[in-house]
């Protein structure tokens, strides 16, 4: 009995059958690839956008809370304090005198202030007293 | 930290010691046998002085003031009185002596004690677009709120403030006449009525001015204030520009003359710095204001002409040189 094919022509087809399966297969796994990728990029641009709007009402209502918080610090001002160590060197009657109404108050020159004329001087001893040990160096007001 | 940094030289034989504290240097002068005594309490009340209005100390009241602008702080009673004092030489002067000041000093450099400060720094000055007012600090008997965005800084009047409490702190301890001299700011002190040692002054520029022979005046104070402002005095140089600590709360700048140094006498030692301040920072028009305050005072111009107000020159004050 005459076979239905040469045995060239089934070769080819042989041939032709392999090629068409690999090139099927080839395009199924590119075409799921593919089709993964996408998926996979849709569905992290879907997360972002969700992620920024989160942060975004997140920092709204930050924003909000804080300006409550400012509202409500400007109608309640409270006294900060901390815990310091008493001092008690310095008196309040000490202080209520150097800082008292007219402390830097300008003007009404001090007549504290000792005229350059020397004092008359007094009745002459009759022997002179050991002389003084040197004096120390006036007192400066400059800038500083 | 102790506010004094190198201990008092006392003579005991003539009542007197000098020593550093609050970055300046300290005089004082007393009867001879109570001058050691004298001494502790200065450097007691001092010390409490410097932690309590330090411009530079973290855990000062000033401090904390600062930090906390817009709310009311609880302060020392030391705090308390030298912002008083300070709040009244800036409605004397019409807030020529401003003590809100502060954010100027730190943005231009100094920002740190004196001697820390850069002479020369090239970096831009970082000075702020507006500046808080001297008439919205308010002070209680307990509390300091300094301005929102405000620094205060007690550089004008607190020397002398403190002149002046060391000298009631002493008289008031020990019943005794005494001198005190905080960075050039003097305040002297007797019991009653008693008119006290004619204590000899001497009147310069700055004392690394004096000590190299520069200009100067010499006075004899018995009782009262007497201060001294130069442009002398901390000078820094910061982005380019010449700075010194007599800030122009008009400007925002240094004073620019043409006062190199005004001496003024005062009631107290803050009296008479408010008026020595002021002048330098009012400059041309600081005579006539000076005369109509009736304020004795000796102003040294840029060029070295020495110019006296009336009561100055009625008072019969300077030694012949």
């Amino acid at each position: 009995m005459k076979p239905l094919l040469s045995t060239g022509q089934r070769d080819r087809s042989r041939t032709v059958l392999a090629v068409l399966g690999g090139a099927l297969a080839a395009t199924a796994v590119t075409a799921t690839g593919g089709a993964t990728a996408l998926a996979a990029r849709e569905t992290a641009r879907t997360e972002a956008e969700k992620a920024r709007a989160q942060a975004a009402a997140e920092a709204d209502a930050a924003r909000a809370h804080h300006e409550d918080l400012l509202a409500w610090a400007q109608a309640h001002p409270v006294v900060v304090t901390t815990p310091r160590p008493e001092r008690t060197v310095v008196g309040p009657k000490v202080v209520v005198r150097a800082s008292a109404p007219g402390s830097a108050a300008v003007g009404g020159t001090s007549t504290g202030a000792a005229p350059s004329a020397p004092a008359p001087a007094g009745p002459q001893r009759a022997v002179a007293p050991a002389p003084p040990p040197p004096p120390p160096a006036p007192v400066t007001s400059t800038g500083s | 930290m102790n506010a004094v940094v190198t201990p008092p030289a006392v003579d005991r034989a003539h009542g007197a010691a000098a020593w550093r504290a609050l970055g300046t240097h300290v005089d004082l002068r007393t009867e001879p046998d109570i001058v050691s005594e004298a001494v502790a309490i200065a450097v007691d009340v001092l010390d409490e002085v410097d932690r309590a209005c330090s411009r530079f100390r973290d855990d000062s009241d000033l401090g904390l003031a600062n930090r906390a602008a817009g709310h009311p702080v609880r302060v020392s009673p030391v705090l308390v009185g030298a912002v008083r004092v300070a709040l009244e030489a800036a409605e004397e002067t019409d807030g020529l002596v401003d003590p809100t000041l502060g954010a100027v000093l730190f943005g231009s450099g100094y920002d740190r004690t004196f001697a820390l400060v850069p002479a020369d720094d090239p970096s831009p000055a970082a000075l702020p677009l507006r500046r808080a007012s001297w008439r919205e600090v308010h002070v209680t008997d307990t509390t300091v709120t300094v301005p929102p965005g405000g620094a205060l800084d007690l550089g004008a009047t607190g020397k002398a403030f403190a002149a002046d409490l060391v000298a009631h702190a002493v008289l008031d301890a020990l019943g005794s006449p005494v001198l005190v001299g905080v960075g050039g700011d003097i305040r002297a002190v007797t019991p009653d009525d008693d008119l006290g040692t004619a204590h000899p002054v001497v009147l310069g520029h700055s004392l690394a001015d004096l000590s190299s022979g520069g200009a100067s005046a010499r006075i004899r104070l018995r009782t009262g204030g007497l201060a001294t402002s130069s442009t002398s005095a901390r000078r820094w140089r910061r982005g380019g520009r010449q700075w010194h600590h007599l800030v122009d709360p008009r400007s925002g700048g240094p004073a620019s003359g043409p006062w190199r140094t005004v001496s003024a006498l005062g009631r107290t030692a803050a009296a008479a710095n408010t008026a020595s301040t002021a002048a330098v920072v009012l400059g041309a028009d600081a005579v006539t204001w000076l005369e109509r305050r009736g304020v004795a005072a000796r102003l040294v111009a840029d060029g070295g002409e020495v110019v006296r107000t009336s009561a100055w020159t009625g008072l019969r004050l300077e030694e012949a040189a």
